[in-house]
């Protein structure tokens, strides 16, 4: 018959599947996700084509003390629900039933317990449905069920009841002279209306009949029509309710609820239905959804700003290490060997060897060794800067800033203290860092040993010419003589060739320059370590930041996600406008 | 009484960001100082509080013995507090139900002596869809001293009234209150035997005792079993005899006492719930971590490192040098002159300077700037001078970029100065540059007040020393010793021509410029010996003023930089003091 109640009852599960899903986050609580769900499993129980055959599902709504259970008792002439004058006594649903299949499967998605006959009477434990099996023509054509109260100081029992009404196809609201305005009952009156229940107002332990009356003023101001009120007097009291409104009209119309939800006007059917739907619907979007949609942007902007922050600079400079190298590798090229710079190297030492003297004299006397070169420093690598803990450091400050921009905005930091564990294991240890600097560190230094005691580039190169030639090993021994005769020769030029010396000077400047260029692997070298050093930290960076923003999108359902939700959210509420003006 | 704890509960929020206690909100139902403090022979309040149609207005009636307000079973019911007074309070009363309920009263008054002071007070209900009376009810409270709470046996395991009662009672003395179950007579009907009734009372006045107690953590209190329509059964003859005499001040006063050590003591509980010691003690430990890092990364390389190096600084004694000799040569007439002409081969000699020592010369700032561009950096406490040093501010950046990941508590203490990112490192640097070169600033100003007044020798004796050498050595001398040789005349002509002699000339001139150039010598000298004197004064003595010690500077700005940690562990340990005060002074009394 109602082929746009079919299509909310499909929409309506994959919504449910879909939002089992989700995951609670700090905005959406996994109770409040799950309470949702148990509703929404509520609708779509109602949302089935409805049974004739089985008798109305009755509920039994009231403060405590209100006498739920005595009135159970009381309709069913049986003793049945256990009472007490204690208060908050029943803490569960007690269904009494003809038989067992009056119940459909899972209803109120709890545990169905027979109460055997004698164990009566039952008494509702919370988690789990009750049911008393009694046959008679009452419950053959009702099913009542007997909740916890509505307004106690167990929350617990609030719940029970609340998911009963969700589940109700009629209602029995319970009330008396001390309870009838309190607050607690107001919205389920209204949703009674909304949801069309056939819905019974009961007034227990009347005593007068003013009371009903203001009752039935308070129902009407609340836009209820013509309320069905009953009155059961106290035990003591002289009160007689009119005959329209005592127990056994009551029971006529308890058992006439059945007829009542069969003869449902379809159109009426389907605007309750609307109404229960969109009402769900809204709960979603206002809960869930657009918390959800709140934290995503949060997250999603946390993110670009993650990925668009500034990598702090490895700051790197490897030359401290190489330099003592490249000095050495100077002194060792050949070109230096013969060139003139070796000669000014060595008068620029002489003011410092007069200076030297007495010490070096005094030295001499008391028998000490003696050099005349200034101590050099050029014999060993030297202390090496700490660069790994440079690099650890520049680390530190990238996950520092990190976090600032995290903790920025109130949703994403939620989200650190709601799982810091997993937070703290999306950081990568700053060692990782300090890993970088000591391997390339490592492979220069091997560099450098092996590069130590090798001549240089260019010497190599005239070797091998030199080895070549006839004779060649004897010309590169000689060649370290060339600066003394190139000394000899700068002195005496005048007697033979005029200004060549300039051009010699030059010439041989530039080729020791040249050669120097051609040869200088080390400079190359500590470059390309600086490279590759501050390359991998960069790449750590921004591994680094991608983690963290991984486990920032883990946090949060994906905007496709929400997407979806949010188009299934549409075409739902689409849906149930329709189904409401469906006529 | 509650204004006492303020300071001390909007401290401890301020540190700790938790809610206010619940009877510190601005509209608690919670007695005020007005009744807490208000003199002893004044009226004191007993309001019937309770849910709607429990009874309360047919037990006023039944107390005071007549119909002084209406009983209703339906409706609304009691709108407005009914007060039964005195006559000679009911001005004071009107004043107070005008002030908390205005128009929304009605007073009775009798003219029972015995009980001038007392006012028993007929309240709206508290748990019905009228907000209104509900607020009215909540409002006066906050005068009342003996609530009679009041619940009938339908009613008394409802959520809402004992959420009030939960709040109430962190205000009040549990001893002050009156709990009641109203109704008891509807438990069993009159048929019934009263054996069966009485320990069906007896039993729910235990259930009812035990959710209160559990409800305000007390012991099981006493609970009256009242029926209005039976005046004279269970608790009511004594209720009413109770209430038919006003307490003794002494009473009154000593209940007040009980509700004023109530309030302190679910304010110590709201304390003692904020987790104060376990704060301190892992502020006390992030302070002394942070102290430790800052002194070991920064404090090592400053204190050992640069401070002295600035101190020894050659360009800066130089620099300090050329000051003081300028002044002084300024006096010495001649020698000045040879001081300007020698300055260009003073300047070309610095020219050979390094460079760093160059930039000291020019300024104070630029010497300092120079220096904690290379603080050398350290491993543990031990400098390492072997590694090239790194600028004060990564240091100190990075210094702060470990504590931050290691305390994430440092990112709130420190969120208005972020010493991990560039720019406040940076700040922070130039404000220890700006510290330290201020310093070497009025150290000059110091030693050049100190040195530059007056000089060892006095005027009459640079005068003697240099334009009497002028006079003497070339023209005096000669003079004096032809005069002497005998022969004056002859002698004094022969000394003018050779006084005009190239020979001579050359001679004197050249002597002169020995002479002179010496006394400059003497006086730069003598001038860096003093400076180095003062220098080493500083250095040493542990007396000197702060604002000249570079130590005291460098380590004030260390202090600088913990300060917000500081303060912060400061003022929650003075919080931690003052809360423990509270409880001391609680248990005492």
């Amino acid at each position: 018959m109602s082929d746009p109640l079919d299509k909310l009852h499909n929409l309506w599960s994959q919504m449910e599947e879909q939002i089992t899903r989700l995951r609670g986050t700090p905005a959406v609580g996994g109770d409040l996700i799950s309470r949702w769900r148990s509703d929404t499993k509520a609708l779509l129980f109602h949302l089935q084509k409805p049974r004739h055959d089985h008798p109305a599902l009755t509920v039994l709504l009231g403060g405590t003390g209100t006498g739920k259970s005595t009135l159970t008792n009381r309709l069913l002439e049986a003793n049945i629900s256990a009472a007490s004058f204690r208060r908050t006594f029943t803490s569960g649903p007690v269904a009494i039933a003809r038989d067992n299949d009056a119940i459909p499967q899972h209803w109120l998605r709890l545990d169905h317990q027979i109460i055997a006959n004698d164990s009566l009477p039952a008494r509702g434990q919370a988690g789990a449905l009750a049911i008393v099996l009694h046959k008679t023509d009452l419950t053959n054509s009702i099913t009542l069920t007997d909740t916890p109260d509505l307004d106690g100081d167990q929350p617990a029992h609030h719940a029970e009841a609340d998911r009963a009404f969700r589940w109700a196809q009629a209602i029995i609201f319970l009330v008396t002279p001390e309870k009838y305005q309190m607050t607690e009952l107001l919205p389920y009156y209204r949703l009674a209306q909304r949801y069309a229940l056939p819905t019974l107002f009961v007034m227990n332990k009347l005593e007068e009949s003013a009371v009903l009356e203001d009752f039935r003023q308070q129902l009407v101001t609340r836009g209820l029509d013509d309320p069905r009120i009953f009155a059961l007097p106290r035990d003591d009291a002289a009160y007689e309710p009119p005959p329209d409104a005592n127990l056994q009209s009551l029971r006529k119309a308890v058992g006439g609820l059945n007829h009542e939800l069969a003869h449902h006007n379809k159109n009426q059917r389907c605007a309750a239905l609307a109404n229960r739907s969109s009402d769900l619907l809204d709960r979603l979007r206002d809960q869930i959804i657009s918390p959800l949609r709140d934290q995503r942007r949060a997250v999603d902007s946390a993110i670009a700003s993650l990925r668009a922050m500034a990598v702090p600079a490895a700051g790197i400079d490897v030359s401290p290490v190489t330099r003592q190298l490249q000095r050495r590798m100077q002194e060792q090229s050949i070109l230096y060997l013969m060139g003139p710079q070796r000669m000014l190297d060595r008068v620029r030492q002489v003011p410092g060897l007069l200076l030297r003297l007495p010490r070096t004299a005094f030295d001499l006397l008391r028998g000490q060794s003696v050099s005349l070169f200034p101590p050099t420093t050029s014999q060993s690598p030297g202390q090496l800067p700490d660069f790994s803990s440079t690099l650890t450091d520049q680390f530190t400050i990238l996950q520092s800033r990190v976090d600032d921009v995290i903790s920025a905005t109130p949703h994403t930091a939620a989200l650190i203290s709601a799982d810091g564990q997993l937070f703290s294991q999306a950081k990568i240890p700053a060692t990782e860092a300090a890993k970088i600097a000591q391997e390339e560190l490592d492979d220069l230094k091997k560099w450098l040993q092996e590069r130590w005691d090798a001549p240089p580039r260019d010497t190599r190169i005239l070797h091998k010419l030199l080895s070549v030639l006839p004779g060649g090993k004897k010309i590169s021994q000689w060649s370290e003589a060339a600066p003394y005769l190139l000394a000899v020769v700068v002195a005496a030029h005048h007697a033979f060739f005029g200004p060549i010396d300039l051009l010699i000077l030059g010439s041989f400047t530039l080729a020791t320059w040249v050669g120097e260029k051609l040869s200088n692997e080390v400079t190359a070298r500590s470059r390309a370590t600086n490279a590759r050093i501050s390359q991998r930290f960069t790449r750590l960076a921004e591994e680094q930041v991608e983690r963290i923003c991984q486990w920032l999108d883990q946090q949060v359902p994906s905007s496709a996600q929400l997407m979806k939700l949010e188009r299934h959210a549409n075409a739902l509420a689409e849906l149930s406008s329709e189904a409401a003006h469906a006529q | 009484m509650l204004n006492e704890y303020q300071q001390l509960v909007d401290e401890i929020r301020d540190l700790t960001g938790a809610p206010a206690p619940a009877l510190m909100e601005e509209d608690a139902p919670v007695l005020g100082d007005a009744a807490l403090h208000a003199p002893r022979d004044q009226m004191y309040l007993i309001a019937i509080i309770g849910g709607k149609d429990v009874g309360k207005s047919a037990l006023v009636n039944a107390l005071v013995g007549q119909e002084i307000t209406p009983r209703t079973s339906f409706g609304p019911g009691t709108e407005t507090a009914v007060a039964y007074a005195h006559e000679d309070q009911k001005q004071n009363v009107a004043t107070l139900l005008q002030r908390e309920a205005p128009g929304q009263f009605r007073i009775v008054t009798h003219r029972i002596d015995p009980l001038r002071r007392q006012v028993l007070l007929d309240l709206p209900d508290i748990d019905s869809h009228y907000r209104a009376h509900v607020e009215l009810t909540r409002r006066i409270l906050r005068h009342v001293l003996f609530p009679i709470w009041m619940q009938s046996v339908e009613k008394y395991a409802d959520k809402q009234p004992q959420e009030l009662l939960a709040t109430v009672a962190l205000g009040n003395a549990p001893q002050n209150f009156i709990f009641s179950l109203n109704k008891v007579d509807q438990l069993t009907g009159p048929a019934a035997d009263s054996a069966a009734a009485d320990s069906a009372a007896r039993e729910l006045s235990e259930d009812y005792s035990k959710r209160v107690s559990s409800l305000l953590k007390i012991k099981p209190p006493q609970i009256w079993l009242l029926s209005a329509i039976h005046p004279d059964r269970h608790d009511l003859p004594a209720l009413r005899k109770l209430l038919s005499e006003e307490r003794s001040e002494k009473s009154v006063d000593t209940s007040r006492q009980n509700a004023l050590q109530r309030q302190g003591l679910s304010i110590a509980d709201w304390v003692s719930r904020q987790d104060l010691d376990h704060r301190l003690e892992s502020m006390k430990r992030l302070s002394a971590a942070a102290e430790e890092e800052v002194a070991a990364r920064l404090g090592t390389p400053l204190l050992e490192s640069v401070v002295p190096r600035l101190l020894e600084d050659p360009a800066y004694r130089m620099a300090l040098a050329d000051e003081l000799m300028e002044k002084r040569v300024a006096r010495w007439p001649i020698v000045n002159l040879l001081h300007i002409l020698l300055s260009p081969l003073v300047s070309l000699a610095r020219r050979r300077l390094p460079l760093p020592h160059q930039f000291a010369l020019e300024s104070p700032e630029s010497m300092v700037s120079a220096h904690l561009q290379s603080l050398p950096t350290t491993r543990g406490d031990i400098i390492d001078p072997a590694t090239p040093g790194r600028s004060a501010a990564a240091i100190l950046q990075s210094t702060f970029a470990f504590l931050h990941q290691s305390y994430p508590a440092i990112a709130r203490l420190y969120s208005n100065w972020k010493l991990w990112e560039t720019m406040p490192a940076q700040s922070a640097e130039s404000d220890l540059r700006r510290r330290l070169s201020s310093t070497v600033e009025r150290q000059r100003s110091r030693l050049r007040e100190q040195l530059g007044v007056s000089g060892f020798i006095s005027a009459f004796f640079r005068t003697l020393l240099t334009i009497g050498a002028l006079l003497w050595f070339p023209i005096i001398q000669p003079l004096l010793e032809s005069l002497l040789s005998g022969h004056p005349m002859r002698d004094l002509t022969l000394l003018a021509v050779r006084l005009l002699g190239v020979t001579y000339l050359l001679k004197t001139v050249a002597f002169l410029a020995i002479y002179y150039t010496l006394l400059w010598l003497i006086l730069r000298w003598d001038t860096q010996r003093r400076i180095d004197k003062f220098l080493y004064r500083w250095k040493e003595s542990p007396h000197t003023d702060p604002t000249l010690s570079l130590p005291g500077q460098a380590i004030e700005w260390l202090n600088e930089l913990l300060t917000p940690l500081r303060s912060a562990t400061d003022r929650l340990e003075n919080v931690v003091q003052r809360a423990d005060h509270l409880k001391k002074s609680l248990a005492a009394a």
